[in-house]
């Protein structure tokens, strides 16, 4: 099924779903990690791959593949006063555009980011697409997955660590 | 060898430009002399700590329970961790969050978990602590050596400009206040200290903030924030024989002030506004009359504590010059809140600090670009020896063994390089 | 030079400047790193003639490839000319490599094949092929290289307990063989590569640097279900020192050293485990099999850079980058005969720990450059390694000796 094929979500609706994009965003950028949480579905994964064309997370590495409860985990431990990693806090922004929304089968949100971290002294970017699979709730949406590429995920020098979530 | 770098009125540029000449300054000067490190307003309470530099160790300093201070090296006494990440806070212990070694407010070692692991736990050490620390009236300064004259003796006539700070205040002390701005430029540390109080610079460097300030004379009738900026733009544009109206003193042991020289608008010495006349009261209040209007005379603008700061008793603010190679410097930036005057005085010198010290500042952007490009240009060329003989002949020297010159005189910067040359031959 | 890295180690104690000194750096270039024997690969990555892999020994540039007669070379990925990369791609299959400049080209085993115009050369004949790496040699498939033209062959240098554990491995595959699979991570960290080397036999600080991610675990609702493997895995790190301190560790000739195994949960009774052990011993009979699953490792450290956890079929190498700068690689292997799941399962255990988004490692990267940034304060010269000092025989698990083994082995390896 060719790009030229999806179709494409009317006005209102990309509108909606680009606000709660822009939302998913925003709590991070705050550190808001408990409403942030509540937009994902009980049963959601999240996923940033390793490899540019991965196509499964079960028989390879990947950056993070986790599930809402391992997110649970993780921003819990970033709140905690005892994680040497993240004193003094680090500061991101995330940026979004060229946002898409596919109203088929199943409701797709595509997104290009970029991620900006500020953390001692130094900043780095990283460039790469999103993508959510979305479920509608009432007026809004759960994220039923999320998946991440990006640029340089598989760079040779390797990374330094991560700390919120892309 | 190093005597030889300063010859009479000349210094060569290996002071500026010298990897082996800074590596000696380290040793000798920043291991050695008293050096600034924090104020006490900012751990008032048992237990309060902040992170700070020493020279070119990181230390914590921290208020211990009986109520005196420890100066502690941040490195962990088992495999070197830093132990202390966060710029500020307040702690009853200071663990390493490796292995959980934990020390006491004094650095010395509370314990290690399963001691039994060590033959003799009690021989365990305790973080490093730095041997001398001693307070000025709240202004924390301290030494890597343990040998040397005590502070006071140190700051000699310098002295003056701390304690003129603290008479300015109606409650008699100063806290801490407002953050701190980093300035960071790529060339020597001593190129900072020699232009704060260089009085022939203003006129060329800083025309463009000149000119755009009397390009706009409304700016001058405006609101505070405003008018304050053009005041102090305008005041670079002084004529060269009104700068040398503005007196230069050199004290034993490398300090220098150079004299006040705003005149005009809110940052003139004396004004007629609400607010300096609640402050006036407040201070007469304290010192009564004739003593408050004797300590608002003390016209100073920069007064330099030899090696690396520089102080602004009249707006109570601070730069500390921090050398990181010979051709990289950052400084910062720090405020002081005059307890007890009103609070809009304490806006003035935060506008202060903004509009002269920030890497925003029209003033001090064109500053760090002229030692950008004295650190290129005294790479180039054959000729070694940099000039500084102006004013030479118009030094007076006093009985008290100070200098006092005319304000374009050099003698600051033939001053600073005397004391650098003893520093660094010892 | 060689009394002055000697005088660096002493029994308790080692000398700063071997995490921090430049100088030292380059000469632990010079006289470990291009003279042991140091792991290249897997077998698996070259299962047919003319595959190929490229990877660095020791900061140069290598091929290994089988050749059509079924043999494995390795070689130096420099063409003979002018010196040019000859092999960009990082994996592949090709019958021979051709420089891109002039289009030398060398068959599969470096010989060279052939060069445009040879005419104008005299003897074209003597024209040599690509550079063979000093020596190469594979055990159960893991292939290892060394610069140093002459020393002690593999086996004599792995040691009788390290080779225990690549058996252990290798033998947790029902068909006797593992193949390299899922990936390579790699974390980097702003530290000195022998920090991780001690960190990686460190039993003391699992519990306190990792309290947060312990914490964060214990805060978990499993809803009823079990734990997920990913759990297991932050979970262990919060055993008490003393269960800590009940752990097996051993330090061995050679700086190489092993912890024993310390997963939380006894997944012997899963389902799956259940279905493997069944196969296992299928094939190898009750007791082999249980002798097999009984070996429990965790680390096997074989120095100067190389963890093999044979329970967890993954392996981690150190690529020290600068003085201050190290990458971790991480690779995971399936076991051929074992069911899938047990390498999704693997896959799931390695992105917990080996990627750069692990909350375990990051507190360690973390720490390591707290201690990179804070070792040259002050005027106090020594990192202090004398925990057990005086009780190595019966050695508890926190026990720093292994610590002070690997110290003890590059001071020798320093002296020449």
């Amino acid at each position: 099924m060719g790009s030229d094929s999806r179709m494409h979500a009317p006005l209102e609706l990309w509108h909606r779903v680009q606000a709660f994009l822009f939302q998913e965003a925003r709590l991070l950028d705050e550190r808001r990690f408990g409403e942030w949480l509540e937009l994902y579905a009980p049963d959601a994964e999240y996923w940033v791959p390793y490899a540019g064309e991965q196509q499964s997370p079960k028989d390879h590495v990947s950056l993070f593949y986790e599930t809402v409860q391992l997110l649970r985990m993780r921003v819990d431990r970033l709140e905690n006063e005892l994680a040497p990693l993240d004193t003094p806090k680090s500061r991101v922004s995330h940026f979004l555009s060229n946002v898409t929304v596919e109203d088929g089968a199943e409701l797709v949100a595509r997104a290009q980011l970029l991620y900006c971290e500020y953390r001692r002294e130094e900043q780095r970017w990283f460039a790469g697409r999103s993508s959510w699979r979305l479920r509608p709730e009432g007026a809004s949406f759960r994220i039923a997955a999320k998946r991440v590429d990006l640029l340089n995920a598989d760079q040779d020098s390797g990374h330094l660590r991560f700390t919120i979530p892309f | 060898m190093i005597e030889s770098l300063v010859r009479g009125d000349a210094v060569h540029r290996a002071a500026y430009v010298d990897p082996a000449v800074f590596a000696l300054e380290q040793e000798r000067i920043f291991r050695r002399a008293w050096l600034y490190v924090a104020h006490e307003s900012e751990v008032p309470h048992p237990g309060d700590y902040v992170l700070a530099r020493l020279g070119p160790d990181e230390v914590i300093l921290v208020r211990r329970e009986d109520g005196g201070l420890s100066l502690l090296h941040n490195r962990c006494a088992h495999r070197g961790a830093r132990i202390v990440s966060a710029p500020s806070g307040n702690t009853r212990q200071l663990r390493c969050p490796y292995h959980a070694w934990t020390y006491r407010l004094d650095g010395s070692l509370i314990g290690v978990p399963l001691a039994e692991g060590y033959a003799d736990p009690k021989s365990l050490s305790g973080l490093a602590a730095v041997p001398r620390v001693e307070s000025y009236r709240g202004f924390v300064f301290a030494s890597h050596s343990a040998q040397g004259e005590p502070l006071p003796q140190f700051l000699g006539g310098l002295k003056s400009a701390f304690d003129n700070l603290l008479d300015r205040t109606p409650a008699g002390s100063v806290t801490r206040f407002g953050g701190s701005l980093l300035l960071e430029y790529r060339g020597n540390w001593k190129m900072f200290m020699e232009n704060a109080v260089d009085l022939v610079h203003p006129g060329f460097v800083h025309k463009s903030s000149v000119e755009a300030a009397r390009a706009h004379p409304e700016a001058l009738r405006s609101e505070t924030v405003t008018q304050q900026g053009a005041q102090m733009f305008l005041a670079n544009g002084l004529r060269a024989t009104q700068w040398d109206e503005v007196p230069l003193h050199a004290f034993p042991g490398g300090h220098v002030y150079m004299g006040g020289f705003y005149r005009q608008g809110v940052i003139a010495p004396e004004r007629e506004d609400p607010v300096f006349e609640r402050y006036r009261e407040a201070l007469v209040a304290r010192h009564g009359a004739e003593k408050a209007n004797a300590v608002l005379a003390v016209d100073r603008f920069n007064n330099l504590v030899w090696p690396n700061v520089s102080i602004n008793a009249r707006f109570g603010a601070m730069r500390v010059v921090r050398p990181l190679a010979a051709d990289h410097t950052v400084v910062e930036v720090v405020c002081f809140r005059l307890d007890g005057a009103p609070a809009e005085m304490h806006e003035l010198t935060l506008q202060f600090v903004n509009l002269a010290a920030s890497p925003a500042s029209l003033v001090a952007s064109d500053d760090l670009e002229i030692f950008e490009r004295c650190q290129r240009g005294l790479a180039s060329g054959t000729n070694e020896w940099i000039d500084m003989r102006r004013g030479a002949l118009g030094d007076q020297h006093q009985a008290d063994g100070s200098i006092v010159s005319r304000g374009t005189s050099e003698l600051p910067i033939r001053h600073q390089f005397e004391t650098w040359k003893r520093w660094l031959a010892q | 030079m060689v009394q002055e890295f000697s005088r660096l180690v002493e029994r308790g104690r080692v000398h700063r400047r071997v995490y921090t000194d430049p100088a030292v750096f380059a000469e632990e270039r010079r006289r470990i790193f291009r003279r042991v024997w140091l792991w290249l690969g897997h077998e698996s990555q070259v299962a047919r003639p003319g595959d190929f892999f490229t990877t660095r020994l020791a900061g140069d540039r290598v091929v290994v490839a089988r050749h059509v007669d079924g043999r494995i070379h390795a070689f130096h990925n420099r063409c003979s000319h002018r010196g040019a990369e000859v092999c960009l791609a990082s994996a592949g299959n090709a019958r021979n490599f051709v420089c891109p400049y002039h289009a030398w080209t060398y068959a599969t085993d470096g010989s060279l094949a052939s060069v445009p115009l040879d005419k104008a050369y005299g003897d074209a004949a003597k024209l040599p092929g690509l550079e063979p790496l000093a020596r190469l040699a594979s055990y159960r498939g893991f292939l290892f290289g060394s610069h140093a033209k002459q020393g002690e062959d593999l086996e004599t240098f792995l040691g009788p307990e390290v080779r225990a554990a690549f058996d252990n491995l290798v033998d947790r595959a029902p068909d006797g063989e593992v193949e390299m699979a899922g990936g390579k991570t790699v974390q980097r960290y702003r530290g000195n590569w022998k920090l991780q080397l001690e960190n990686s036999i460190d039993l003391l600080h699992p519990r306190i640097l990792h309290r947060s991610a312990i914490d964060a675990a214990d805060r978990v609702d499993h809803g009823g279900k079990p734990p997920s493997i990913e759990w297991d895995i932050v979970k262990s790190n919060g055993l008490t020192l003393r269960e800590w301190d009940g752990m097996r560790i051993a330090a061995l000739p050679r700086g190489h050293c092993w912890m024993g195994g310390f997963l939380t949960r006894k997944i012997d009774e899963s389902p799956l485990q259940k279905r493997y052990r069944e196969i296992l011993a299928r094939r190898h009979g009750e007791q082999r099999a249980d002798e097999i699953l009984a070996f429990d490792r965790h680390n096997t450290i074989v120095y100067p850079n190389l963890f093999v956890n044979s329970r967890v079929a993954q392996i981690r190498m150190l690529q020290p980058v600068s003085v201050d700068c190290t990458e971790q690689h991480g690779y995971t292997f399936r076991l051929k005969g074992a069911p899938e799941e047990m390498f999704e399962a693997t896959i799931r255990m390695v992105n917990t720990n080996n990627s750069p988004s692990s909350i375990v490692t990051s507190d360690d990267h973390e720490i390591f450059e707290r201690i990179q940034h804070s070792l040259t304060n002050g005027e106090h010269e020594w990192s202090d390694l004398s925990r057990g000092l005086d009780a190595e025989r019966d050695a508890v698990g926190t026990n720093e000796l292994p610590m002070r083994n690997q110290h003890r082995a590059w001071a020798e390896y320093m002296n020449g």
